[in-house]
């Protein structure tokens, strides 16, 4: 089972023009679209981005279903794909959209193309204006305090806000934690 | 007469020519020789892949500051059996305002204390031994008091972090210092319910409780927050266990400038930065330094 959480803010942008797009089908793919570099184009793209995730073109391979993406997109839009498993996750992404994975303890960049995944696995990805003011060890130890997906990102959006109130662009982000068991519930009984 | 002048004059060129010629030869050889052990220094340095136990090298300092009672109380693990047991630093510091915030910061380190040793590789059961001290806590005294608790337990290059309130535990990695564990203060609750609603957060920070403590030990379900598995630590790293009186006094950025080579005179530089800024307001400040490096042998 894969536990998810999404983070959408316009910052102190009149609008949010990114897009953080989950769908089912017929695995848990995610798609991010960064507004940062679209201008005035970015609605229009945003609008394109969506349609073709939610079209029958997401049961493309990656690389495919990126080319589609590009033709349909600006040239300096940047975004990635990808779909997760409790055994892979496969990444593809264009630009400033990055990933990063914490395994057995240690941050590391989520690569282009397919990687395993264990029990306990967790992942963050965003846009660059997410990870502008976030240390990989503040991250890190965010992600091994965390009880959950929500809570890891409530965590690292405080450490964002505590520097910059949440007033600059549109940040999307999302974290996923790989539960092959039951997820614990915590309890503060004693 | 002519010839041995011719003599003495070839000798003195000689000589003239030989010293900066020999000096450059010794330096090329020494710059040889670093490049030379330079790839076996690489080897025994820490890239994250060797064996090699790091030591805990600690300090510690416990000022009262501006204030009446020290409520801030510290515990540092015996170190006699620290490659089994690990080493555990703790720092409580009581609630200011309360009645019983000095004592009930003691029992929070005598409760750790009390039970040391800690199994490294179960920080769901050690979690659950500082939520029963702050239970123990609170059956006594009721909320009339209380402590926040920050806490390290490190073994073989690794560190599990524990915290309730919002004490610090810094590391400093590369002249960076980051603050590891989180607040669990209204003002966390403030940002979460703004960030939520998309609006900007400038005035959560404006809040006269923002910095009101929405955990602590001794509250009556107190929430023990835990790293589920542990941290790496390098070569050079610094972990500072400490009460906000520290970072209260020295902003997180400038840390790491007031830290040497030696844990102790880390802590000695640190303290003094803090006693000798004088502000009149100046909180209770405890510390627990500990450098983190690799023995010589």
């Amino acid at each position: 089972m894969i536990e998810y959480y999404l983070f959408t803010h316009k910052g102190g942008r009149a609008q949010y023009l990114d897009e953080v797009f989950p769908v089912v089908n017929p695995e848990l793919s995610f798609g991010i679209l960064s507004s940062a570099k679209l201008g005035d184009k970015a609605a229009l793209a945003g609008r394109r981005f969506k349609e073709i995730l939610s079209s029958s073109l997401i049961e493309l391979e990656l690389p495919a279903l990126c080319a589609e993406i590009d033709r349909n997109m600006p040239d300096n839009a940047e975004y990635m794909i990808f779909r997760i498993s409790d055994e892979r996750i496969v990444s593809l992404r264009r630009g400033n959209v990055y990933g990063k994975i914490v395994k057995e303890g240690e941050l590391k960049v989520l690569p282009n193309g397919v990687l395993s995944l264990e029990d306990e696995d967790r992942i963050i990805c965003g846009n660059e204006e997410f990870f502008r003011h976030l240390e990989d060890e503040e991250i890190l130890a965010d992600s091994l305090f965390a009880e959950s997906s929500q809570e890891w990102m409530n965590y690292m959006v405080r450490r964002i806000s505590d520097i910059n109130w949440l007033s600059e662009g549109n940040m999307s982000a999302v974290t996923l934690i790989v539960r092959s068991s039951v997820v614990k519930e915590w309890s503060s009984e004693t | 007469m002519v010839e041995l002048f011719e003599i003495d004059f070839r000798l003195g060129m000689a000589v003239f020519i030989s010293i900066p010629v020999f000096l450059t030869a010794l330096v090329a050889f020494f710059y040889f020789l670093d490049n030379y052990f330079n790839q076996y220094r690489k080897l025994f340095s820490d890239n994250g892949h060797t064996d090699r136990q790091l030591r805990c090298r600690i300090a510690y300092f416990s000022e009262r500051g501006a204030r009446k009672r020290q409520e801030d109380s510290y515990y540092i693990s015996p170190l006699r059996n620290a490659s089994q047991d690990g080493v555990v630093a703790v720092v409580a510091d009581g609630i200011g305002g309360l009645k019983y915030g000095d004592d009930i910061a003691k029992l929070v380190t005598n409760g750790v204390g009390d039970n040391f040793p800690y199994v490294f590789d179960d920080p769901e059961t050690n979690s659950t031994i500082l939520r029963g001290i702050s239970r123990n806590i609170y059956n006594h005294y009721h909320l009339e008091g209380g402590a926040t608790l920050a806490m390290v337990h490190i073994r073989n290059n690794y560190m599990n972090m524990y915290s309730c309130g919002d004490s610090n535990i810094i590391l400093v990695r590369d002249d960076k210092a980051y603050i590891l564990n989180p607040k669990q203060n209204y003002l966390s609750v403030l940002v979460e319910r703004h960030s939520s609603l998309g609006e900007t957060t400038k005035s959560a920070y404006l809040d006269k409780d923002a910095k009101a403590l929405v955990d602590f030990m001794g509250n009556s379900y107190s929430r023990v927050t835990r790293t589920f598995r542990p941290v790496r630590l390098y070569d050079g790293d610094y972990v500072i266990v400490s009460s906000d009186g520290l970072t209260d006094a020295i902003p997180l950025e400038k840390i790491p400038e007031y830290l040497h080579k030696r844990a102790v005179s880390s802590a000695e530089r640190l303290k003094f930065t803090v006693r000798s800024s004088r502000r009149p307001s100046q909180d209770n400040y405890t510390a627990v330094i500990i450098r983190m490096e690799y023995d010589i042998v």
